[in-house]
């Protein structure tokens, strides 16, 4: 509660604000649930405040959290999760007549389509990232420079991404993070965290269509413990390599 | 198989190098991601309280970017904020039978489920400034403007009300905003009594009423 207590406009609006301190947040959630002039107040100031968040861009969260979502609800094996935009062939029609109003989400289910039914579509891409030359650390051998540092296969038949590391080593309180750079006018897309551990599979968010990934470019940053904080590459880029269509 | 691209470039030289090879392009890669006008969204939160998970995984692919944009800000940490988005978009499919499109836009109601999840998963962080973001003390163009914003007029209104406040007012209300900072976090922050600092945000907020005039 604030100093002046029987303020609930004011708790209200701070309440959404989000200057409360944990206690005091708990106070009005206890509050709220009994007093709705509180919570309509709460209601009003989250109406009034919410076009700020215009301003803060979206950061793409890592492609197996849907996984974990579904895992958590569904009780599905993680591994069989349908991507995000993946839908049954079944119900396809159906949800685009649902979201016909929307050019965005037609384009989308088209590019689904793509990814399941269009057999002209290259079935499986892959690219050896290398280290940039710069990036070469002092006490590396030749024969390691001249490895890859990860490998990276996307099968387009099981909508999956598969990251091996080959010669990447850790590096101490950084993370090496994949990103996805399809075109120029569009931001690097984060595909997520890479673990060194082994070779990992993680759903394929669907967001581009596979003809668009033909030579597209892929890249592994060094970021902070946990990722990029704000979305972008933040640290330097240290392997890079382009996607070309695997032999049948 | 692959490729040598040999130096530390900034990504902007390496998509450039990718373009040349390529030559021209196609249709708009960000109407792709932008699966988010307000009906297909109002659509798919109904399907999602009938239990659909089609209409779920729609309301997932269409908003989860932005919600962990606004919860990464919150938190300061990637790896809290995974943890907060899962728990928020299991709280939307168990609760979404509680959206009411008539008194609320979906990005508003998942927008306040992700602060408030956000908010009270606050931990222990680095101090920050807002203006290690820059874009956010400033509205965004229109272009970049969310599918499922406010009505334009609602957006201009807001931002001619914060306009009306003192910089520096404005500035700690954004950081309230858009961090989640306590009060005392915003007193240390910026080297101000915490009287003061609850003072001018409750001053701030109560012209921003007044301004907005409901």
């Amino acid at each position: 509660m604030t100093d002046d207590g029987e303020d609930t406009e004011g708790l209200a609006a701070e309440y959404v604000l989000g200057s409360l301190s944990p206690a005091e947040r708990s106070e009005a959630d206890a509050r709220r649930r009994t007093d709705t002039v509180l919570d309509e107040a709460v209601k009003a100031w989250e109406a009034r405040l919410g076009t700020l968040n215009d301003r803060v861009e979206g950061i793409e969260p890592p492609p197996h959290l849907y996984g974990n979502i579904a895992h958590q609800l569904f009780g599905q094996p993680v591994d069989s999760t349908a991507p995000a935009l993946r839908l049954q062939a079944k119900r396809r029609w159906r949800a685009l007549s649902i979201v016909g109003g929307s050019a965005a989400a037609t384009i989308a289910l088209i590019v689904a389509a793509y990814l399941h039914h269009l057999p002209a579509s290259p079935a499986k891409l892959v690219a050896e990232l290398q280290r940039s030359t710069s990036a070469t650390l002092a006490d590396e051998t030749a024969s390691a420079r001249a490895a890859p540092g990860f490998v990276v296969s996307f099968d387009l038949r099981t909508s999956t991404i598969m990251v091996s590391p080959v010669a990447a080593r850790p590096a101490a309180r950084w993370n090496y993070q994949l990103w996805l750079i399809p075109h120029e006018s569009e931001p690097p897309i984060s595909l997520g965290l890479i673990s060194l551990a082994g070779s990992t599979t993680s759903p394929w968010p669907a967001t581009c269509p596979p003809n668009d990934l033909v030579r597209a470019t892929l890249a592994v940053s060094l970021e902070p413990e946990g990722g990029s904080p704000n979305g972008k590459p933040s640290g330097a880029t240290v392997f890079v390599g382009k996607l070309v269509q695997a032999m049948p | 198989v692959a490729t040598s691209q040999t130096s530390l470039e900034p990504f902007s030289v390496l998509i450039a190098d990718n373009l040349q090879a390529e030559g021209s392009r196609r249709a708009d890669p960000l109407a792709m991601r932008h699966f988010s006008a307000r009906q297909g969204l109002i659509e798919a939160l109904k399907g999602t309280a009938r239990g659909e998970r089609a209409a779920f995984e729609r309301v997932y692919a269409a908003t989860a970017a932005k919600l962990f944009g606004i919860v990464v800000r919150i938190l300061g940490r990637r790896d809290w904020a995974e943890g907060v988005l899962q728990d928020v978009y299991v709280c939307v499919w168990q609760r979404a039978s509680e959206f009411d499109p008539a008194t609320t836009t979906p990005l508003s109601w998942l927008t306040a489920i992700a602060r408030k999840r956000a908010l009270d998963a606050i931990g222990p962080r680095t101090p920050r400034s807002i203006d290690d973001d820059p874009e956010l003390l400033q509205p965004r163009g229109e272009a970049a403007v969310d599918d499922d914003h406010e009505p334009d007029e609602e957006r201009r209104w807001l931002q001619a009300c914060l306009d009306g406040l003192e910089p520096e007012r404005r500035r700690l209300l954004l950081l309230a905003y858009f961090y989640g900072m306590t009060h005392e976090e915003i007193a240390r922050n910026t080297n101000r009594p915490v009287a003061t600092v609850k003072a001018w945000l409750r001053y701030s907020l109560a012209e921003l009423k007044g301004s907005l005039g409901r």
